[in-house]
């Protein structure tokens, strides 16, 4: 029994090929299924995400599999020839480097992301499920999903933040901690502030004001985040409450004056307020981190704090490499010789 | 023996602290190590204390040297009680070195004295009870100025946009630390009301500057709490405001 990887990523395939080859979640065992009928195909896993889908294979022979496996593409997914040449293949001990690479997120688009380790436990389980795995396709994954816990607590692969998102998310925590104390103002009603809002919901703020000079679509993102809408008018009276202001509108001038937060630090009891001014031209006057309880990031510094995370992110890939390596060299797998 | 097994308390808060560097940074999590480190110290010192308790037939605090054993050993005690609302991330990694720093200076020549040969004749209940809660106040206010230092470190790095370093990523949120530095300070403040009261039981002549400072630091952090919880204050000057009383009620120790 040997080994094979077939697959096509971002970095391989424009989005228009890699749709050609997605699998959605529910069709994960059927697809595995498939290829269990095929000659040659002894095992089978089929992972697919929004940048990559790959097939894991186990098969009497990597050639024969390989070759079975593109006429069943080609065939069953109406491809042309022209499709089939994004594909990348990995054989034999490649195969288990190549999946533990993947799921320590080092060949994601966003290096050292998290998510995939999800999403290949669930194709792994559909598999599973739908009993197209055995020994050989066992062990690889079981060694894989060990080995990304090896590259999470012995690297810094996974550190840091790399999106304006949750660099603001995670400064927060790291002002209030748990943010399910914490309520969230928005001014503006743009995209970026939808996205920063919705990042600092999923990781537990509770209540989310919106003020926008143009009330309808404050009450449009209100609806979408489960929040409530504020007059423009009446904003100042909301910084009293809450913890975090969001600001991205339009205007060519500061839209919180220093002189106009002074007025509600006695009535907030001081307590910590942390802004993100995500405007260009700023939105919040940024003489307001004069006061001892305002912590202010605009745009730029939350995005050098993005951009240091990503360097730090590439300068750990060696060692990652080097410790997948180390980590396979006794990981007993079958079909990789 | 005291001497000894003080010395190895020294050995044990310093070896925590250097194991707990090397872990800071590899940015693993120091806190079960700090705990352990802290557990075998405190047991170590809880022995001296006993020991010189028994020589003297009192609480062992007539001598600078025992003071500062017996602080250091409140602190480490305190820590180790508190639950996890006050022993926050790093807390224990920071009590090492001030622990460290007690047990040396106490060890020092002409500061170290040895137990004492003779017990004494008389003990004051009310006397044994004040000072020793005193002290144990002075851990519970030493771990609560420990959590005002992380604050004051932690904010210095969030106004000034300096968001690298493994102490800074591991380092509780900067609320918990003020929350958790008035709880403490809370805890003290009780726990000195109760000595100030067994205080004025004493039937001895007593320091009468070191009782104003007392008695002005006690004011000032009861104050402190007051303004915190009513009016409010900027976090960065609870925690100054915090340190700095602590600054001045030291001088009551150095006056016992």
């Amino acid at each position: 029994m040997k080994l094979v990887c077939l697959g096509l990523n971002h970095k391989s395939a424009p989005v228009e090929v890699r749709e050609l080859f997605a699998v959605s979640n529910k069709k994960l065992g059927e697809a595995a299924t498939q290829l269990c009928a095929l000659n040659e195909v002894l095992e089978a896993v089929v992972v697919s995400t929004c940048n990559r889908t790959e097939y894991y294979l186990a098969t009497t022979s990597p050639e024969a599999g390989i070759a079975t496996l593109k006429a069943h593409l080609q065939q069953s997914l109406g491809l042309e020839e022209s499709a089939l040449e994004h594909l990348y293949i990995f054989k034999l001990r490649e195969v288990a480097v190549h999946l533990a690479s993947v799921i320590s997120g080092l060949d994601s688009m966003v290096l050292g992301e998290t998510e995939i380790v999800g999403q290949i436990r669930t194709a792994y389980q559909a598999s599973s499920d739908a009993k197209t795995t055995g020994k050989a396709t066992n062990q690889l994954f079981q060694n894989a999903f060990r080995i990304n816990k090896a590259v999470r607590t012995q690297t810094q692969i996974q550190m840091g933040s790399t999106s304006v998102g949750n660099v603001a998310v995670d400064l927060a925590e790291k002002v209030f901690g748990n943010l399910e104390k914490s309520k969230v103002m928005l001014i503006g009603a743009g995209e970026t502030c939808r996205i920063v809002a919705q990042s600092l919901l999923s990781r537990g703020a509770k209540s989310v004001f919106v003020t926008n000079r143009s009330y309808d679509k404050a009450v449009e993102l209100a609806e979408k985040l489960e929040g409530e809408a504020v007059r423009f008018d009446e904003w100042l009276s909301i910084i009293e409450k809450v913890d975090i202001v969001i600001s991205s509108t339009g205007a060519p001038y500061a839209v919180i004056k220093k002189d106009e937060l002074a007025t509600v630090r006695g009535k907030r009891k001081y307590r910590p307020l942390f802004m993100i001014d995500i405007a260009v031209p700023r939105d919040i006057d940024p003489n307001v981190s004069d006061f001892d309880e305002v912590y202010l990031y605009d745009i730029d510094s939350i995005e050098q704090l993005a951009e240091m995370a990503k360097e730090k992110r590439v300068q750990q890939i060696k060692d990652c490499v080097t410790l997948i390596e180390n980590e396979l060299e006794g990981a007993k797998i079958e079909g990789i010789k | 023996m005291d001497r000894w097994l003080t010395l190895l308390s020294l050995v044990l808060v310093v070896l925590g602290t250097y194991f707990g560097y090397r872990k800071v940074r590899s940015g693993s999590s120091t806190g079960a190590s700090s705990f352990q480190w802290l557990l075998a110290a405190c047991i170590s010192q809880y022995l001296v204390i006993s020991i010189r308790g028994k020589a003297l037939g009192a609480c062992p605090l007539h001598e600078t040297s025992e003071l500062l054993m017996f602080l250091a050993w409140s602190l480490m005690l305190v820590y180790l009680l508190m639950g996890s609302v006050y022993r926050v991330s790093l807390m224990g990694f920071f009590t090492m070195p001030f622990t460290a720093l007690l047990l040396l200076i106490s060890l020092l020549p002409g500061v170290y004295t040895p137990p004492a040969v003779e017990r004494l004749a008389e003990v004051d209940p009310w006397l044994e009870a004040h000072a020793s809660l005193y002290i144990l106040a002075y851990g519970v206010l030493l771990l609560s100025s420990i959590a005002s230092l992380m604050f004051l470190f932690i904010n210095h790095q969030l106004k000034q946009k300096r968001l690298n370093g493994a102490l800074f990523t591991q380092m509780a949120p900067l609320s918990t630390l003020v929350t958790s530095s008035l709880r403490l300070l809370i805890f003290a403040v009780i726990l000195i009301t109760i000595a100030m009261v067994a205080g004025y039981q004493v039937d001895v002549e007593q320091h009468e500057l070191k009782n104003w400072i007392g008695r002005i630091s006690w004011i000032s952090y009861l104050g402190l709490i007051i303004v915190t919880y009513t009016r409010g204050l900027p976090p960065i000057k609870i925690a100054l405001s915090n340190l700095l009383i602590f600054g001045f009620s030291l001088l009551a120790i150095s006056l016992v």
